[in-house]
């Protein structure tokens, strides 16, 4: 199998961004495990967001390397072990950054739209 | 808060990979399981079905769990981690090749930290005074006798302390040995007679008490002393209460009123002690008694140039002023300097060029050795290569293989010198300086580790970049060859063995250069006869023995009763056996003779009659003396050979002579001395170097109070020290000796020096020897088995195996022959670096130049005559199906 390019860096940068923030938003409701998150985007975005699920877990990782969410294994409803992640202070400050830039784009996107 | 949790998590991925693997699929297999239960619920058409779902959902597994792990940071550990295993792998697999390589590396290594640290002690390290290299000492250069660091006498010395502009400090003193009494057994202590200035010139600083001012310097005053920190913690177990205790020295008690730190050795390492230097009036005045060595310090922004030519100034001045400071100048010599010598410097530095020479040949040796293993491994390379590994993967991978073979060998290389520092030691000298200071420390420590390192890259690099610039198709086509066994290769290859032995040329050149140093020095005639003999020394205390007639009826009562004792056959006494730098010497007119300008002094020594007798020298004219010879008979002396030739070449006996050269006539004070007897001459400065004009009076009229005792055994001398011992006790109880060594440790004591770094220079070169014969036999080895294919083809052609064998010598031997010749042109030029070492062999000795040259062919020609056989054993058929 050859190995499969990654997509083009700036798409990858937007993705990977966005995917953080969602991430990060999922877990301001509550701490959860990867299956979890990824469903939770899936229902709340309307189908629309159809990502592989295991494109979750590089993520995941990227977010704990950087001190924005730590997880810990606990146990699932069911008696399994699993491992839950749960946003930190500085999370939740990244968050609050990556919304506030998401926003700026769309409204300058929405500027150029409906724009004189 | 949570930079914290970002390094905790950092911390526990790196150390636990296989924890952060295992969980990894953990949590992955849970994932699939609760989305392979999802995906059920709308498909009842079987559970597989589920299954395939959420794998598809998930997406690639393997990608994804490869794409996590690279995020963690753990991927570029793996690869070293890989890579590593990799490299052992293969280390095991050819053992002989590692094991050569790890010790070629050690050695070399080794060698460079265990010398090093020799350096940096006695070289590199400042002396522990503060501002040491501000220090100076300041000597008479005495024109005359060609003596660059002789004594002052104190009007000279206090000229030079009045008139100077550049020295803060500089003053006068003394080493001096005591009796030390009044705790415990009597024990000869070695002593510094200092002023107050020359102890302020090197900062010292006592660790108890106090030290001596300019007011101890009266008479009267000075009965204080310091002691040392070794005496103090001996004597005195460390008490600090010590101050205000009493000892005895020479009979004279003394209060101990400081104590210095074991650190400060000046004048030399072995003083134990300190008393105030007090000027006797005589001495003030005596222009032309010399025995006052000097001290002093620069003043700040003053350098030492400006210094020399201030002091010089001020000698030419008292020259013209006094006649009888004609010739005599000032040198000034930095502190770190005097402590290790000229000749010690350039041995070491001559050492570390032979190590630096070592370490070369080593490298070498491995970087051929990771040549001839690379161009065996091309294939294994070209198939990882056509199977995609990069470029920068691989050299990656052969760096990290040489990185690792250096680091085992800096390891091996590490220890491996903390063995040979406990062992130098006891090689050494016991009087080199600063023995004590040499241990591996942190510097050694540092550029070890950088050479191991620069080492690792040199000898990893070439080959690693060559290989990778192989061409594929070429190597992989059946039978070729490819960057590293080419043409080009095997040039390379033979230029590093020639360039080996070129350096082992001029290694072995200065190992058999100072080994002739030597064997000329052994055979040198010495003038007396050192086997069986006790030396031992004794000195007299003024106080107990303030006259003459005592002294001599002591020595006179000991003699007698050492000669009675069983096993001895004779004994004598001399003021000093070898001569100092600076002897008891003075000049001479003799009868009828003009005195010439650049007449020598004489050394002069008081001995008893049985002396000469005892060491054995020959007495060629005239009588020896007798016990009738004595204080108030007529003044006698015997002269030798050299002396016989400057100042009676027409006879000596019966001719007279008298001290001094200054011409008075009054015989009362300066009375005529009548040679009586001439003695062949002694080499008493040292094998190396010329004799003196040397006279010798009877002890009975000189009358000092310290001796040297010599007594012949039959044994063992070193038995009969106890012996001697009691018989001192029951003349005088408390009396010790000091010193007590056979004659023979005495004189090699003088060479050991010499010695010491002959050996060294020796195993060196031997070690050198070794190396490049091995990287030459490997080289050799490597070849003959690349052309195996070629060698059965010729002999399939019909030509046979002798013949084979003779050329593989002779191409061995063409290489040597370059290396030796490069070899011995660089030799030439190198070994005048050393000549101050050398002695009676010119630098560029063709006697050893061609013992070196041969011997080295021969042994190449052997080196290449093993693999040679090999190749003529080789079988046509076997040699043509090889690959």
């Amino acid at each position: 199998m050859t190995p499969t390019r990654k997509a083009a860096p700036a798409q990858d940068e937007l993705l990977k961004g966005t995917l953080d923030m969602l991430v990060l938003r999922t877990l301001t409701v509550q701490s959860m495990h990867g299956y979890a998150i990824v469903r939770h985007i899936e229902r709340l975005s309307g189908g629309v967001f159809n990502i592989e699920h295991g494109s979750l877990y590089p993520a995941l990782e990227r977010l704990q390397k950087n001190g924005l969410v730590v997880g810990k294994w606990g146990e699932s409803p069911t008696g399994r072990r699993a491992r839950y992640y749960t946003i930190t202070a500085a999370g939740r400050h990244m968050l609050g950054a990556k919304v506030s830039a998401f926003d700026r784009v769309l409204a300058a996107i929405d500027g150029v739209m409906n724009g004189v | 808060m949570s930079l914290l949790a970002a390094l905790r998590h950092r911390i526990r991925t790196l150390f636990r990979p296989g924890t952060y693997e295992r969980e990894l699929r953990e949590e992955i297999d849970f994932h699939l399981e609760l989305d392979t239960k999802d995906q059920a619920i709308d498909r009842p058409d079987g559970p597989s079905e589920a299954t395939y779902a959420a794998r598809r959902r998930f997406g690639n597994v393997t990608r994804y769990s490869e794409e996590t792990r690279e995020m963690s940071g753990l991927g570029f550990f793996d690869m070293l981690r890989q890579d590593a295993r990799f490299a052992l792998r293969t280390f095991r697999q050819s053992k002989g090749f590692t094991t050569v390589a790890v010790t070629t590396i050690a050695l070399g290594i080794g060698a460079t930290a265990a010398i090093f640290s020799v350096v940096d002690a006695l070289i590199l390290k400042p002396l522990p005074y503060p501002e040491a290299d501000r220090v100076v000492m300041v000597w008479m250069d005495n024109r005359k006798l060609a003596l660059h660091e002789d004594v002052h006498s104190y009007p000279n010395l206090m000229d030079l302390k009045a008139q100077n502009r550049s020295l803060s400090h500089l003053n006068a003193y003394r080493e001096a040995g005591f009796n030390l009494t009044g705790t415990g057994e009597p024990v000869r202590v070695t002593a510094g007679v200092m002023s107050a200035e020359a102890l302020s010139a090197l900062s010292a600083r006592p660790i108890v008490g106090q030290l001596f001012t300019a007011e101890n310097e009266k008479s009267g005053n000075d009965a204080v002393v310091v002691i040392g920190e070794g005496l103090w913690k001996t004597n005195f177990a460390g008490d600090p209460s010590v101050l205000g205790k009493p000892i005895e020295l020479n009979g004279r008690t003394r209060t101990i009123i400081g104590v210095l730190p074991g650190t400060f050795g000046f004048p030399s390492e072995r003083t134990q002690l300190w008393v105030p230097l007090v000027v006797p009036e005589n001495a003030r005045t005596a222009r032309s008694w010399f025995s006052w060595w000097a001290v002093g310090k620069l003043k700040p922004g003053v350098s030492l140039e400006q210094a020399r030519a201030d002091l010089g100034a001020i000698a030419k001045r008292l020259a013209d002023q006094y006649p009888t400071n004609r010739d005599y100048g000032v040198t000034v010599t930095p502190l770190p300097e005097q402590v290790v010598g000229p000749t010690l410097r350039t041995t070491l530095w001559v050492i570390l060029g032979a190590v630096a020479a070592v370490l070369l040949i080593a490298c070498a040796n491995v970087a051929n050795l990771l040549f001839s293993r690379a161009a065996v491994r091309e294939r294994e390379v070209t198939v990882r290569m056509a199977l995609g590994a990069s470029n920068r993967r691989l050299v990656r991978q052969l760096l990290t293989e040489s990185l690792l073979l250096s680091a085992l060998g800096g390891v091996a290389g590490i220890a491996l010198a903390f063995g040979a520092l406990k062992v130098l030691p006891r090689l050494a000298p016991s009087d080199l300086p600063r023995l004590s200071a040499i241990h591996v420390n942190g510097t050694v420590l540092l550029v070890t580790t950088a050479v191991t390192v620069v080492t690792g890259l040199l000898f990893g690099l070439v080959p690693a970049v060559q290989t990778s610039r192989t061409r594929l198709s070429e190597t992989l086509r059946e039978g070729g060859r490819g960057g590293t066994s080419g043409r080009g290769g095997q040039r390379v290859r033979r230029g590093i063995v020639a360039a080996q032995l070129a350096l082992v040329v001029v290694l072995l050149t200065g190992a058999g250069l100072l080994l002739r140093t030597w064997v000329t020095l052994q055979q040198v005639q010495l003038g007396f006869s050192a086997k069986n003999e006790l030396a031992l020394t004794l000195q007299l205390p003024g106080v107990k023995y303030p006259q003459p007639a005592q002294v001599v009826s002591f020595y006179e009562r000991l003699l007698e009763r050492v000669r009675g004792m069983p096993g001895v056959e004779s004994a004598g006494t001399i003021e000093a056996m070898l001569l100092s730098a600076t002897p008891n010497s003075t000049g001479i007119t003799a009868e009828g003779r003009t005195s010439r300008p650049d007449d020598k002094e004489v050394t002069f020594d008081g001995i008893s009659p049985g002396f000469l007798n005892t060491i054995g020298a020959r007495l060629v004219a005239g009588r020896n003396f007798t016990a009738s010879d004595r204080q108030g008979t007529m003044p006698v002396a015997i002269v030798n050979e050299q002396a016989v030739k400057t100042y009676f070449p027409n006879g000596a006996i019966g001719k007279r002579f008298r001290y001094g050269t200054g011409g008075t006539s009054d015989t009362t004070q300066n009375p005529w001395v009548t040679v009586v007897g001439v003695v062949a001459d002694m080499r008493r400065m040292g094998v190396d170097k010329a004799v003196r004009d040397e006279a010798f009076l009877p002890f009975a009229q000189t009358a000092s109070s310290r001796q040297l005792v010599v007594i012949r055994t039959a044994g063992d001398p070193l038995s009969f020290v106890g012996q001697v011992r009691r018989v001192v006790r029951e003349i005088d109880p408390a009396q010790p000796i000091s010193n007590a060594e056979t004659m023979e440790q005495m004189l090699s004591g003088r060479v050991a020096e010499r010695r010491f770094s002959m050996t060294l220079v020796g195993m060196f070169a031997a070690l050198a020897l070794s190396l490049a014969l091995i990287g030459a036999y490997g080289v050799t080895s490597y070849l003959v088995s690349q052309r195996t294919r070629e060698i059965g083809i010729r002999m399939a052609l019909g030509a046979d195996s002798q013949r084979v064998a003779r050329s593989v010598v002779a191409e061995g031997l063409r290489v040597a022959g370059v290396g030796v010749l490069a070899g011995l042109i660089i030799a030439m030029f190198t070994t005048r670096l050393a000549s101050g070492l050398l002695y009676g062999v010119s630098p560029r000795d063709p006697l050893t130049l061609g013992a070196v040259a041969v011997t080295l062919l021969a042994v190449s020609a052997l080196a290449n005559y093993l693999p040679a056989r090999r190749a003529a054993r080789v079988d046509p058929l076997t040699a043509l199906r090889q690959d």
